[in-house]
């Protein structure tokens, strides 16, 4: 009978396990390597790590290594598709027709990674009023947030017109969209930028790399000049250019100045000088690159973001001689091979040789400190070593124009790669391609050409040139009689200041430039621009998707 | 034996013959209560098997007996006093009947051999003249002899386990008979989920694997021995060294969901790797493929249920000792190689042809057209170039591969332990250089009798992976330039020999790699028979399973040869608890009604870990991965999840004296992955069933063996990944490049800072995917089961679909995890098998299967839109109402512009010319645009797949060989890297190589197949390709030698077999192989399928 009893215990305690369980607790799920928004969005530290997010998501749209990165230098009235479209890479916006389609890859690029951009700013903003920030806090935080969400808008009002107005978070789904007028959305940057124009801190106050007041105020300006309000946007702007911790930089300067023979505007581009830290008081707003740090996007042992040199420097290192043999002994780090480019972007003859002065006097900014206009053969073992490639065009130059261009150093490091991208035979090695230093989103003197654009725009004349001539008077350039002074000139302009800096498509877009200044200067993608142009089209995949809602599709799509 | 062995018997041998029965003791217990009873003691107890007729012999009549110790002869004789029952013995089988009172007639002396499949002689086979009493058995040596056989008379021979075979006699006086196994017979057991089930009492469809048609194949896994021969059951190629196949069971239930079959081992669900398993551990898989039966696993249930068997040893059985092993050579079943030197530079001529050529029909070569002048090349390939090099990458980055396998098991049992312990060891060399793979595994299998009442017992296994060594991206490989050389003069090897960011593949391989992936499992199990209450048991299983893995590597190439480390650890620990109640019994007059029920609660817990530490930048690697420290850039990353599941499930089994069966469970299931509101459903199921040929009617119509209709319907649902229902709040680090994602650092010389973001939405209403279905199946045998088979039809509907909704970008999201829709599956299934010959010593037996499954787009979202008066598609993620889950919705490919054809703007002469389906006003417009020249070209599903199996032999040969089938379903298949890259894909072709069969165009080949590489268009296009396939995938010829011939040598049992893995396949699919889909594209994944050849023994002592 003993153990009979035993069985039984046994057997209760065993079916006690059954019926132990506390259900709810036991089936809880807690994330254990990730955050939920529900809880994480709380203290300063938070909304300033939701911040750091939109700077790297800004920084990787516009300098990453996608295929579509740089694609809004691309297809414009300055720069083009080096090898054209009778050759053998299909490029970049050598054709518009088939770049810019409702299926292509470049309009959803900027689509989605600009409203990312607009999500995480709206995350932001919303989450705020619940949040333990104090009120000061709120303004400074939400005053970014303002700024990045206009930021973001201010490329898709320009590159696509009508686009969805979306100021608060979405947390269910949503696909009922609607898109609000080109109006609307320039109305809502305003107050953004007035946000950020108004509660960011000043210059001097920030870290490089960080946006300031005068930061918004200049894109306050320059979204007043496409709403037409030239008053509002002149005053905007002189707000920028007339803040004692800015101005434009005269004198060498830098990291550099022991190399002899250069100026300030080849000191501007030279790796450590270009945040105010360096000494530099022209740079409004930089995007930070650091190296072998995580987060900094460059590697000195990889190419990692940043393919300016690859995309803009010629192949000259792959360049034969005047017998077909290697001209060059590789890639280098020097004026006269420019690294390891490989001829995607070259300027458009305009950029080349129009804008500039006759003989290439006169102007710092095309001289030969900042503008590589020849090569000359490197490789001892060539007929043709010392000899200038110009005067003696080799084999595969001649049967490939692109192989060789003028290019502008801006587009890279010469003399100053990182060592670990070098060889030991002093050559550069596959990794090396990228441009190893800061970038420049804004520099003062694109504030004085934008607020000349203003003046221009109030017909004040005078003023818009006495503003181009500061530009021009730091480049020791001849000075622009106010008579001469029209958009085009301005455009002009900033292609020989800004040329590789400013997204050029925005430029020409925001002014509605984009289809007669490209069919003037750009053969190659001139040659298929139709009006329908001037706007990308509406990514179809957003329009099949929005079931809900109506995305109407951009005229000619 | 149990009493589910329940045989044919009709034959009387003097009770004089049964002299051991007298001898051997038995233990009987009070309660025990009729000959049923009396019988499982015996055989429980004993070595002895009992053979009666069911319609003579009611087992089931009651008896009186005591607590008593006696011996079996008198057992017997005292509970058969007052019957109408005698008893025979020969050797071990005792013989139950009716007291006859016919007499033999007159005839002459029959005598043969009765051998198995392998040749192997079977004693205790009974042989009977038919529709007499009269009869033997067959000797130690499968040898009998019958006297008085009349001329006209037919022999039956039956054996436990083998299939009941008839021969007429017709004048012969020796028959010698092959039996077979009874592979698809009613008395064979299946496992069910928390129990087993004799194959006669189910409802559902459940199909056991034949592993005996596979085991002279070189499977490593055992999931490989069942590809093609179960219908409805898809599993796919394996190509690299070590890896797991897909398995697929009837169609896909799901969108997005998890589309795994569960795997159960052992009763306990498994969730490591299947490779993990050793093959010659396993004693059966059984597929539970219907709602019904599925619906026993409730909530993870809906893509079917794999279960796996391991061995066990039998109580009082001789130990044996068995080594098993083969080796096997492997080379890709297509012999595909890249461009020479000459080949290469061509290619590029006709890329480039414009200039390449004369115009204006460019097939005359353009002699100043020269490759090292047109391309960029770095000044290493173009040295290569101007020197003549013509290195073959692709030769000398593979190999031959092979495998060894050795196993050793040793099984057996006393009177109340049973064991099995079993080693194996597998070395694969794969194809590509440095793919290796060993794997040893341990396994032990005991089960103990503590106490009348308790048994426990452990199913314990480990399995230690090893897959180190760093082998070069597949990827790599055959876009290796030939004109660039991997070392220099020096005989060092070239970084980057092309100049570009392919790095040497040789590099890769240099590096110290190190990764072992190991685990260990242990069930231990108690089962109780519950005292005063007959028939209940009371079964606990625990189990517990840790997987961990140490992955560490260091590479002085690394990160630009500055050098790069790291170790990676990771563990998961699986912890599942199972009680179950189970009632078995039979009640009322002549115990007519059966009823077996089960109760069962249980929870199973899972937990992972990963930790990764590594460094850049290394002085040097002396010491490999083991001092990241020294390395300038260290980076440190874990991640971590935990998952539960928690369960209760009753289930009621019912048969009116076996003919009439009802079974019905009902499963509640909670998982943590699921929504706040929505953490547990209930799945119901039952099903009927009726055995036709129980019926008088049918009884006595000898061409009919069986015929068994049954039907089903059960709910199951499936699970969506972990943590999916919530919000997640991310940081990109490290994602896609080293320094990119979420971080960004402030200022020259600042510290990096992390950014977040919101990268998933909530969805706190998700709930479970469910799937309703119904199954209706006919089992049936003809000719004394010459012929038997099984159809099935199935119909089920998944509601509530787990599916990432495509959200419009510009609300900062891609998708959001919904539940959407309805999508119907239906099929048929088929299996037939036939004895088409079955002699003395020839037999031959023929196995056909056949699957179909058709699954369509029942709803989505229910809105119409667009007021058509249809539901809308939801075209953006790819979905049509009544469509396939797979449509393929494209362009129609209508040729390739030519020379001189008119090509309009953004197109190109070479590239692919498109059919203008439509336009905005609904008729072609001209001008091709994805809104409106698109339409659905196919499905990627395919429509049906069948396999043939055949099994010849002869005396101790056995030819076997199997085809396997899958008909129909697109894929795609681009022949170029990147066809849509902004850059173009020139690049394919004049920067990198390339495999020699690409059928691509230019103004010499105008009517090839694909289209010029690297030209633009404003279509993005891929190709498809149609799969279809029809493979020779085994062939094995194997010999088991004479027995008699081995007993001198100790030997019990001793087999040889050579055999051929995918020997021959036809396909119009251009690649690697239409199975695994793996077409021209250069990719890592697309590893060629392997043809073999193996050679191998099997011994037992």
């Amino acid at each position: 009978m003993k153990s009979f009893i035993t069985k039984i215990l046994f057997l209760s305690l065993l079916l006690g396990t059954m019926l132990s369980c506390n259900k709810d607790e036991f089936l809880k799920e807690e994330p254990l390597d990730f955050l939920s928004p529900d809880n994480a969005l709380e203290n300063v530290s938070d909304f300033e790590s939701a911040l750091v997010d939109l700077y790297a998501k800004k920084r990787d749209m516009d300098y990453g290594i996608s295929d579509e990165s740089f694609s809004l230098l691309f297809g414009t009235d300055i720069l083009t598709h080096a090898r054209g479209i009778s050759d053998l890479t299909a490029p970049k916006f050598s054709s518009l027709v088939v770049s810019l389609t409702p299926t292509g890859l470049v309009p959803a690029y900027y689509w989605e990674r600009n409203f990312k951009i607009v999500s995480g700013a709206n995350v932001i903003i919303s989450r705020m009023p619940a949040s333990k920030l104090t009120d000061a806090e709120k303004l400074l935080i939400g005053a970014e947030a303002k700024f990045f969400r206009a930021i973001a808008y201010r490329e898709l009002v320009y590159l696509f017109g009508n686009v969805p107005l979306i100021t608060e978070e979405i947390t269910s789904v949503r696909n009922d969209l609607t898109q609000a007028t080109k109006q609307q959305v320039l109305e809502q940057m305003v107050a953004d930028f007035k946000d950020g124009a108004t509660n960011l801190p000043a210059i001097n106050k920030v870290k490089d790399g960080k946006v300031s007041n005068i930061v918004a105020s200049h894109y306050l300006a320059e979204t007043y000049i496409a709403l037409g309000k030239y008053d509002e946007a002149v005053t905007a702007a002189t707000t920028v250019i007339s803040d004692p911790n800015v101005a434009l930089m005269k004198a060498r300067y830098g990291k550099r100045t022991s190399v002899a023979g250069k100026d300030v505007f080849w000191d501007l581009f030279q790796r450590g000088n270009v945040n105010r830290a360096g000494g530099n008081k022209e740079a409004l707003w930089v995007c930070q690159m650091e190296e072998d740090v995580p987060g900094g996007g460059l590697a000195s042992t990889k190419k990692t973001i940043n393919y300016l040199e690859r995309f803009h420097v010629p192949n000259v290192y792959g360049l034969t001689d005047t017998k077909g043999k290697a001209g060059f002994q590789g890639p280098k780090s020097n004026d006269n091979v420019g690294g390891r480019g490989v001829a995607f972007l070259r300027g458009t003859k305009l950029l080349e040789v129009d804008v500039w002065p006759a003989g290439y006097t006169g102007d710092m900014r095309c001289n030969d400190n900042n503008f590589i206009k020849d090569a000359i053969y490197d490789n001892p073992a060539s007929v043709d070593f010392g000899k200038s490639v110009r005067a003696n065009p080799g084999v595969n130059w001649k049967a490939q124009d692109w192989r060789f261009y003028s290019w502008f150093i801006k587009a890279t490091t010469p003399g100053d790669h990182p060592t670990n991208m070098l060889l030991s035979n002093g050559l550069l090695n596959g990794d090396a391609g990228g441009t190893q230093r800061d970038m420049y989103y804004l520099r003062l003197s694109e504030s004085y050409l934008l607020r000349a654009e203003a003046y221009l725009g109030k017909g004040s004349k005078d003023l818009a040139a006495a503003d181009i001539n500061e530009v021009r008077g730091r480049a020791l350039a001849t000075p622009v009689a106010a008579a001469d002074v029209t958009l085009d000139y301005i455009l002009d302009e900033r292609a020989r200041e800004l040329a590789l800096e400013e997204q050029r498509s925005i430029t020409l877009r925001r002014v509605g430039k984009y289809v007669e200044r490209v069919i003037k200067y750009n053969p190659l993608t001139g040659a298929s621009a139709l009006p329908q142009h001037e706007l990308w089209p509406i990514p179809l995949k957003d329009i099949e998707a929005n079931i809900n809602g109506n995305l109407v599709q951009n005229t000619g799509y | 034996m149990k009493l589910s062995s329940i045989l044919l018997l009709l034959f009387t041998l003097p009770a004089a013959a049964s002299g051991y029965s007298q001898s051997d003791k038995i233990k009987l217990t009070s309660h025990s209560g009729t000959i049923a009873d009396v019988i499982e003691a015996i055989e429980n107890q004993t070595e002895y098997k009992i053979f009666y007729k069911t319609d003579q012999v009611n087992v089931y009549a009651s008896l009186k007996v005591q607590d008593l110790e006696t011996t079996v002869g008198s057992l017997l004789d005292e509970t058969l006093e007052n019957s109408d029952l005698t008893y025979s013995v020969v050797g071990k089988i005792i013989v139950l009947q009716k007291e006859s009172k016919e007499q033999f007639a007159a005839g002459k002396k029959i005598t043969g051999k009765v051998t198995d499949k392998t040749g192997g002689p079977l004693p205790g086979v009974t042989v009977v003249i038919k529709g007499t009493t009269t009869g033997t058995t067959t000797d130690v040596n499968g040898v009998y002899t019958i006297n008085d056989v009349p001329d006209e008379a037919i022999l039956v021979f039956t054996y436990i386990g083998m299939k009941t075979q008839e021969f007429v006699i017709a004048g012969k006086t020796s028959i010698d008979v092959i039996l077979e196994d009874a592979s698809v017979g009613l008395s064979e057991v299946v496992v069910i989920g928390y129990g087993t089930s004799k194959k006669a009492d189910l409802t559902g469809a459940i199909v056991s694997a034949d592993l005996k048609q596979f085991r002279e194949s070189p499977n490593t896994n055992i999931i490989q021995s069942l590809q093609g021969s179960l219908p409805g059951v898809t599993i796919g190629q394996i190509a690299a060294a070590g890896a797991e196949p897909d398995i697929k069971i009837r169609g896909r239930n799901t969108l997005s969901g998890n589309d795994n079959p569960l795997i159960v081992v052992d009763g306990v669900i498994y969730r490591g790797r299947l490779s993990d398993l050793n093959p010659n551990d396993i004693q059966s898989v059984d597929v539970l493929k219907d709602p019904s039966s599925k619906a026993i696993y409730g909530a993870q249930a809906a893509n079917g249920i794999v279960m796996v068997t391991t061995k066990g040893g039998k109580k009082n059985q001789k130990t044996q000792v068995t080594y098993s092993g083969f080796y096997s050579m492997q080379s890709p079943i297509k012999n595909r190689r890249n461009l020479n030197r000459e080949e290469f530079i061509n290619a590029g001529r006709d890329t480039d042809y414009t200039h390449g050529f004369l115009a204006p029909d460019y097939i005359q070569p353009n002699p100043a057209w020269d490759y090292g002048q047109v391309t960029v090349l770095g000044s290493w390939a173009f040295a290569g170039y101007n020197n003549g090099s013509d290195y073959n990458w692709y030769e000398e980055t593979t190999n031959p591969s092979s495998k060894k396998n050795h196993q050793l098991s040793v099984k057996g049992g006393s009177d109340k332990t049973s064991f099995f312990f079993s080693g194996g060891y597998s070395d694969e060399l794969g194809w590509v250089i440095n793919d290796n793979y060993k794997r040893i595994t341990t396994r032990m299998n005991v089960d103990t009798k503590v106490y009348d009442w308790l048994s426990i017992g452990t199913n314990t296994f480990g399995s230690f992976s090893n897959f180190s060594g760093q082998s070069p991206n597949l990827s790599s490989l055959p876009v290796m330039m030939p004109i660039a050389q991997p070392k220099n003069d020096k005989g060092d090897y070239v970084y980057q020999p092309m100049d570009n960011a392919y790095v040497n593949p040789f590099l890769q391989v240099q590096a110290d790699d190190y990764d072992h992936q190991n685990n260990i499992s242990s069930l231990v199990y108690a089962l109780i028979n519950v005292p005063k209450i007959e028939g209940l048991t009371y079964r606990v299983n625990y189990s517990y399973n840790y997987r961990w893995s140490a992955h560490n590597n260091s590479d002085k190439y690394g990160q630009n040869q500055t050098g790069s480390a790291y170790k990676i650890s990771n563990n998961t620990n699986d912890v599942s608890l199972d009680n179950i109640l189970t009632y078995d019994k039979r009640f009322g007059a002549n115990k007519i009604h059966g009823i077996k029920a089960t109760i069962v609660a249980g929870f199973n817990t899972n937990q992972y870990s990963y930790t990764k530490s590594s460094a850049t930048g290394f002085s040097n690697l002396n010491l490999s991965y083991n001092s990241l420290q020294s390395g300038v850039n260290p980076l440190a990353e874990s991640h971590a999840w935990n998952e539960s599941f928690l369960s209760q499930t009753a289930r009621i089994g019912y048969d009116y004296n076996g003919k009439y069966l009802l079974s019905a469970s009902l499963r509640r299931d909670g998982y943590s992955g699921f929504s706040e509101n929505h953490k547990t459903a209930v799945f119901p199921s039952v099903g009927l069933g009726w055995i036709i040929t129980k019926e008088a009617l049918l009884e006595n119509i000898k061409v009919i063996d069986l015929l068994k209709i049954r039907g089903s319907f059960g709910v199951n649902g499936n699970t969506t990944s972990r943590y999916s229902s919530l919000a997640r709040l991310t940081s990109d680090i490290g994602a896609s490049y080293l320094y990119n994602g979420s971080q960004y650092v402030f200022g020259d010389g600042g510290t990096t800072q992390t950014g977040v973001y919101v990268s998933t939405l909530a969805n706190k209403d998700l709930t479970w995917e469910q799937t309703h279905g119904y199954n209706i199946g006919v089992d049936f045998g003809f000719f004394d089961s010459r012929i038997t088979g099984n159809v099935d039809y199935y119909i089920s509907k998944t509601k509530d679909l787990l599916w990432d909704l495509i959200l419009p970008s510009a609300t900062g999201f891609t998708s959001i995890k919904s539940n959407v829709g309805e999508i119907q599956n239906s099929g048929l299934e088929f299996v037939l098998n036939i004895k088409a010959v079955q002699k003395e010593d020839w037999n031959w037996v023929l196995g056909f299967n056949y699957a179909k499954n058709n699954n369509k787009i029942n709803h989505l979202l229910g809105q119409d839109n667009n007021e058509d008066g249809k539901e809308d598609d939801l075209i953006a993620n790819g979905l049509f109402i009544g469509q396939s889950i797979g449509s393929v919705y494209t362009y129609i490919k209508e040729g390739i512009y030519q020379i001189g054809d008119v090509v309009p703007t953004g197109f190109s002469v070479g590239g692919y010319k498109f059919k203008d389906i439509s336009g905005p006003d609904g008729i072609p417009d001209g001008k091709i645009s994805a809104e409106y020249d698109r339409t659905i070209i196919g499905k990627a599903e395919a429509d049906y797949q069948f396999g043939i199996t055949n099994t010849v032999s002869y005396k101790g040969f056995a030819l076997k060989f199997f085809i396997n089938s899958i008909q129909g379903g697109i894929g795609k298949n681009e022949p170029w890297n990147d066809p849509q890259g902004f850059y173009g894909k020139t690049s394919t072709v004049l920067y990198t190589n390339r495999y020699n069969d690409i059928d691509s165009w230019s103004p010499t080949n105008p009517d090839a197949e694909y289209a010029l590489p690297g030209i633009t268009s404003p279509v993005s296009f891929s190709p498809y390709q149609n799969r279809s396939f029809i493979r020779l995938q085994d062939v094995s010829l194997s010999y088991t030698f004479d027995q008699d011939l081995l007993k001198k040598a100790k030997i019990s049992d001793l087999r040889v077999f050579a055999s051929g893995k995918n020997l021959f396949t036809s396909t119009k699919w251009d690649g690697w192989d239409p199975e695994t889909g793996a077409g021209l594209e250069v990719s890592n994944s697309g590893l060629p399928v392997m043809k073999s050849f193996t050679l191998g023994l099997e011994v037992s002592f």
